[in-house]
């Protein structure tokens, strides 16, 4: 289950979001279930920073061996996006390709001071996704929250290492007003068009647009806040 | 939209980009307000995107599936002999190599077939330079004609009237670069002999060893964010008008965008897009 992680580790309270029900677009009613209102557990800064310093250095120095561990340390993160942002397992497997070969030739442009590798690799694969999805004009069959939230409770359980980055994200998404997020998960999460989620939540387009650009500017903000502090300790 | 301020639309503009995609149209209109706010750190909300989904995703993530996995192996051995310049193509504080600016694929296809297996590439030379062979025996007769102005003239001509309507043409479009203060002309392309040709007339000279002219190609069957570099070229002072061939340095396929920069001399690998001065756009 997704959500699991905007769960309060050890709280195993699925009643604790709220649930929220909203259409789904057309062609998708059978999948669509949305309890996306929830309030974000804040979750603890002290955590730990995973990434892998130097890996993509290594990649752009031409070094064999980091071209292989690249697959090896960012090979489920990138999966994990593209699986669920593509419409079938086969378009996934074309997508990881695409975005490895990408990520291997701009590894160069890396730096550290601007974001976490993971970050990095993240971002190049959403925007390969996104590029796909808009060229394809199909969109991912999701999976119904409902499914997700009876899922065994021991999943919960599982322990859950988070970057600085993520903490910082998640804290900001914690601090927006619940339609706000909701239409932001939806949109980052789920891979949904603007247009598709106006007509799922019954809010004008504009609303929505604004929703997500003051969303990601808050993130924006305490990422750059977390990278301050981190930078200053 | 019009009441909301410059600010708001370009945070709206990169937030959509970061989110759902941009259409030609507004990544125009992105590029614009970028052109004038140069400090824009514009990847940002896109790493806040990225940062977020990374977050949410459920734990212990899945590994990948063993025969993706030695695909992507062999994509990593086939990148390993590609040649060293491609691999570490200059290193700039962009954290974004991916974003929709003008970066010319010079050697990363995505929608490219899987990688072509070692023991062909022998084949694959030869072939090339069979292809070499034939292509300057059937261009001969154009290659020895006397002047290269009249040449590209006539051969723009003859391509348009074989071509007809089949041929793309579009007027340039200046920006309020100096260069372009005046400029006018238009751009010939065709799909199926994959040539095509720029003509300029008021477009600045430019001193070569100083800046020069490039093109680029933004093809809709290709990542947008990678234009496909249509070759470097100069304007000569006191030329009425000029004509220039189109070196396309990859297949187009669906050529909607033409945009011509200012660059270093020889051309760039990447553009800064910092001075765009003529586009050409597909209705």
């Amino acid at each position: 289950m997704t959500l699991a992680c905007i769960m309060e580790e050890g709280s195993l309270e699925p009643a604790a979001l709220l649930p929220l029900e909203c259409k789904a677009p057309v062609g998708r009613e059978e999948t669509f279930a949305y309890r996306l209102n929830a309030p974000i557990a804040e979750r603890a800064l002290d955590v730990t920073e995973t990434s892998v310093v130097s890996l993509l250095g290594r990649v752009a120095s031409g070094d064999p061996s980091a071209v292989q561990d690249c697959i090896d340390t960012y090979g489920p993160l990138v999966w994990a996006i593209a699986r669920r942002l593509s419409p079938t397992a086969n378009e996934a497997e074309d997508a990881v390709q695409e975005i490895f070969i990408q990520l291997w030739q701009s590894a160069g442009r890396f730096d550290p001071a601007i974001a976490s590798e993971k970050g990095f690799v993240a971002m190049i694969a959403r925007r390969r996704l996104i590029d796909r999805m808009r060229k394809s004009e199909r969109r991912p069959q999701l999976e119904s929250f409902e499914e997700r939230y009876d899922e065994p409770v021991s999943r919960h359980h599982e322990k859950i290492e988070r970057d600085l980055e993520a903490a910082a994200a998640l804290q900001a998404l914690n601090t927006l007003q619940p339609k706000q997020r909701r239409v932001l998960m939806l949109s980052v999460y789920q891979g949904m068009s603007h247009g598709e989620i106006a007509a799922a939540t019954d809010l004008p387009l504009g609303t929505v647009k604004s929703h997500i650009a003051r969303g990601l500017a808050q993130i924006r903000q305490n990422l750059k806040s977390s990278r301050s502090r981190s930078a200053g300790a | 939209m019009n009441d909301r301020s410059e600010s708001e639309i370009l945070l709206e503009l990169l937030a959509a980009r970061a989110t759902e995609g941009l259409d030609a149209q507004d990544q125009a209109r992105l590029d614009a307000l970028l052109r004038q706010r140069p400090d824009e750190d514009d990847d940002s909300l896109d790493l806040a995107a990225a940062a977020l989904d990374a977050a949410l995703l459920d734990e212990p993530l899945e590994d990948l599936p063993p025969n993706l996995k030695r695909k992507l192996q062999a994509e990593a051995d086939d990148f390993l002999q590609r040649p060293t310049p491609v691999r570490s193509a200059q290193p700039t504080r962009s954290p974004a190599p991916d974003r929709p600016r003008l970066e010319p694929a010079i050697d990363f296809d995505p929608y490219a077939r899987p990688p072509r297996r070692k023991a062909l590439a022998w084949a694959g030379w030869l072939a090339a330079a069979a292809m070499l062979v034939l292509s300057l025996i059937a261009w001969y007769p154009l290659l020895t004609r006397s002047s290269p102005q009249s040449s590209a003239a006539e051969m723009r001509q003859q391509l348009l009237q074989e071509q007809g309507e089949e041929a793309l043409q579009l007027a340039w479009s200046a920006t309020d670069d100096p260069a372009a203060a005046g400029a006018r002309g238009d751009v010939v392309w065709s799909k199926s002999r994959q040539a095509g040709y720029m003509r300029f007339s008021g477009l600045s000279a430019n001193d070569p060893s100083a800046s020069q002219y490039q093109l680029w190609i933004f093809d809709r069957s290709r990542d947008d964010r990678f234009p496909v570099d249509g070759g470097v070229f100069d304007i000569p002072p006191g030329a009425a008008e000029v004509i220039v061939p189109i070196q396309a340095k990859l297949s187009v396929d669906q050529a909607y965008l033409f945009a011509v920069t200012v660059e270093q001399p020889g051309g760039v690998v990447v553009s800064s897009r910092e001075r765009i001065v003529l586009l050409g756009q597909a209705p």
